[in-house]
């Protein structure tokens, strides 16, 4: 009984792969052959699985979710893009505007639709494209890659810095029956090159929606990537995103992802630090009201010596929210040297949210330095007694230690333009827990 | 100013005050002394409002008002403030933004507008003199990774900010080596004026070599059981609490 889920996805697959497959290179197209196999081998995860233990994909993929392989593009225009002047990609369920060329800057640099660029810069792509995302041992990247039709492309060739930001929108909406979706992003930066990237995953109404998105992010060596990631979902929505991030030699990367909203957020991180000498450093934060569930599986893997790893997360939750973290550092064998921190911190506002978080280390090399922590803590009665006795009112005092908990994440926002209005939005939330 | 009568309060079903009476008027420094246990912070804590206790009987009148009925934030606008035993931490928020906030939330309580940028930074400026704070403390979090000495210091800055009618300072002076304590001491001092008032607990004589008290008052076991002047601190810090409390008994 269980295997009819994957049955059914893969008829879906099987007869409309001509229209899923039309105008790609061959070589993608071969290739879907082989995740369609090993979507087929390995089943969708139940809660039976530890690493889903919060997040049944099974019963969220167990709907009738339509799926359109034609999406109306003549003209896809986001309606609520961020407020970032830069170089922007606006994605509607996942597709560019149909047959829009790609931009080339005249220092090399190239955006635009994935689509396009596996047209019209088919060796390039293909160089990068599904090196890091882990299509055999997670189903939902399979799947992704097994249907992938367009996304979102940024190229920033070697020794360039990109003089403005890419802002990549990937809006999601549907007026009729609730739609499953898959987006993609394909993020290359070259040797010693420097690129800023804001992304943002967002519903543009309350319809139910299924979101499968596959992000790949390439460093060679040397590169520097600052990149925000904004996620403001429907309650009805379901995101599932996988974030792959390869880095090369003495690269560079600074990120900050904040979940605002969505009905159920499943984040699969992986980081691989490849290259000897690299660098990142991620500021994640959380909220959940209402029925919202979240659940962040980081893993971050440090596979050659001499590198740096950070991670803080933190998360909110109120009303009957779910919060969850799963968090790995793994140090391969020869891995020496290697500095890694990792923490999960959570405030819990109200008896009925719920939180889980397990971070864990597993180090095989002995020249390390390695720690990880987690806190589930309530709101601090003794510092609202401070506050109230400086005169500032109980509702005020309350917010202004929730602002302080999320602050020293939302402060660590590597991009001007987008700092005040990650700070507004996570003001707005603080307001309305 | 302050009028206590009789005033009985308990924690968890156990009595601590019981029966506290004190007067005090304008311009007066009144110092709470002895022994540990004795109440002297319970009675700090309720007069700020602290939900932990419980009033059970007695009465507390604040300028005319019913300080008993006014919330913790209200009876901080009204202007009793509380110098913290053990200032707490609150990460993230900063002390300037703290303050701006408390003195703004008081000014709109006495009806006042609230303070330009400009003028805030002006006062910040001149009240981080008072008690010699490092202006860069400002721009840290509220207490956080505040040397003992700062966080003490930086409750008599905030004192300075708010100009509260009654201070409450409680132990202020304990954890201080001998430089911090002249600082914070002379802070008070500085601040003191005919028209507000100051209440010191303390464990030391020490303190009240700064801070010249009006009133010494003994509180043992949940009542004052004695009242001099300043020359009762002296006599305690030479012959203990024994011969009060053989008296009292």
């Amino acid at each position: 009984m269980n295997r009819s889920l994957e049955q059914e996805l893969s008829e879906l697959y099987i007869s409309n792969v001509d229209m899923i497959g039309e105008g790609l290179p061959e070589r993608v197209n071969a290739a879907r052959r082989g995740f369609l196999e090993s979507f087929n081998l390995s089943s969708l995860p139940s809660a039976r699985e530890e690493r889903y233990r919060h997040c049944d994909l099974r019963k969220l993929f167990d709907v009738e979710w339509e799926h359109y392989f034609t999406q109306a593009r003549e003209r896809v225009a986001v309606t609520d893009s961020l407020p970032v002047e830069g170089y922007h990609v606006d994605l509607y369920n996942g597709f560019c505007t149909e047959n829009e060329p790609l931009t080339i800057l005249p220092d090399g640099v190239v955006y635009g639709s994935l689509r396009a660029a596996m047209r019209e810069r088919e060796e390039l792509v293909l160089y990068y494209y599904n090196t890091a995302a882990e299509n055999d041992a997670e189903t939902v990247a399979a799947l992704n890659s097994l249907f992938m039709q367009d996304g979102a492309f940024v190229y920033v060739p070697d020794g360039v810095a990109a003089e403005r930001p890419f802002v990549l929108s990937f809006e999601y909406g549907t007026q009729d029956a609730a739609q499953m979706c898959f987006a993609r992003a394909l993020i290359v930066v070259g040797r010693g090159a420097q690129a800023d990237v804001v992304v943002s995953h967002h519903t543009s109404d309350g319809s139910r929606m299924l979101v499968d998105c596959v992000r790949e992010t390439m460093l060679e060596d040397g590169a520097g990537l600052h990149l925000s990631e904004i996620t403001r979902m429907n309650d009805q929505s379901i995101l599932i995103t996988g974030n792959y991030l390869k880095q090369g030699a003495d690269s560079r990367a600074e990120m900050l992802d904040v979940w605002l909203h969505g009905g159920v957020t499943r984040v699969n991180t992986r980081h691989d630090l490849a290259g000897r000498g690299c660098e990142s450093n991620l500021y994640g934060l959380y909220f959940g009201t209402g029925h919202e569930r979240v659940d962040i599986d980081l893993r971050v893997n440090h596979l050659v010596p001499d590198c740096k790893s950070f991670e803080s997360v933190k998360g909110v939750v109120s009303g009957f929210a779910e919060g969850a973290f799963n968090g790995r550092v793994y140090v391969a064998p020869d891995a020496q040297r290697t500095v890694a921190f990792q923490q999960n911190r959570n405030l819990q506002m109200s008896d009925t949210s719920k939180v889980y978080t397990e971070p864990q280390l597993e180090i095989y090399a002995d020249d390390v330095k390695c720690s990880h922590g987690a806190t589930v803590g309530q709101m601090d009665a003794e510092a609202i007694y401070y506050m109230r006795q400086r005169g500032i009112d109980e509702q005020e005092a309350r917010r202004l230690q929730m602002f302080g908990f999320v602050n020293d994440i939302i402060s660590h926002c590597p991009h001007d333009g987008a700092c005040d209005f990650v700070r507004e939005l996570a003001e707005a939330r603080i307001n309305d827990l | 100013m302050l009028s206590v009568k009789n005033l009985h309060a308990s924690v968890g079903g156990k009595e601590i005050l019981r029966g506290i009476d004190l007067e005090v008027k304008a311009g007066e420094v009144h110092a709470i002394m002895g022994p540990n246990g004795s109440g002297k912070s319970t009675f700090a804590s309720v007069l700020a409002g602290n939900q932990k206790y419980e009033v059970t009987a007695g009465s507390v009148m604040f300028e005319g008002m019913n300080l008993l009925d006014l919330s913790i934030e209200n009876r901080a606008r009204a202007g009793v403030f509380l110098g913290f035993q053990y200032p707490v931490e609150i990460p993230g928020v900063s002390m300037a933004n703290f303050m701006k906030l408390a003195v703004n939330e008081q000014r709109k309580y006495r009806g006042l507008d609230p303070l330009s940028s400009g003028d805030f930074l002006r006062l910040m400026r001149e009240k981080t003199a008072v008690v010699e704070l490092d202006s860069k403390l400002t721009n840290r979090a509220v207490n956080e990774g505040f040397s003992g000495g700062e966080k003490k210091k930086n409750e008599i800055f905030q004192m300075a900010m708010l100009d509260p009618k009654l201070a409450i300072l409680d132990e202020t002076d304990s954890g201080l080596d001998i430089d911090a304590l002249r600082i914070v001491a002379t802070g008070v001092t500085k601040l003191h004026r005919p028209d507000n008032a100051t209440i010191v607990i303390t464990h030391y004589q020490r303190l009240l070599d700064y801070i010249v008290p009006d009133f010494v008052h003994v509180l043992y076991k949940g009542r004052i059981i004695h009242t001099g002047d300043k020359t009762l601190a002296l006599k305690l810090e030479e012959q203990g609490y024994d011969w009060l409390i053989n008296d009292y008994q």
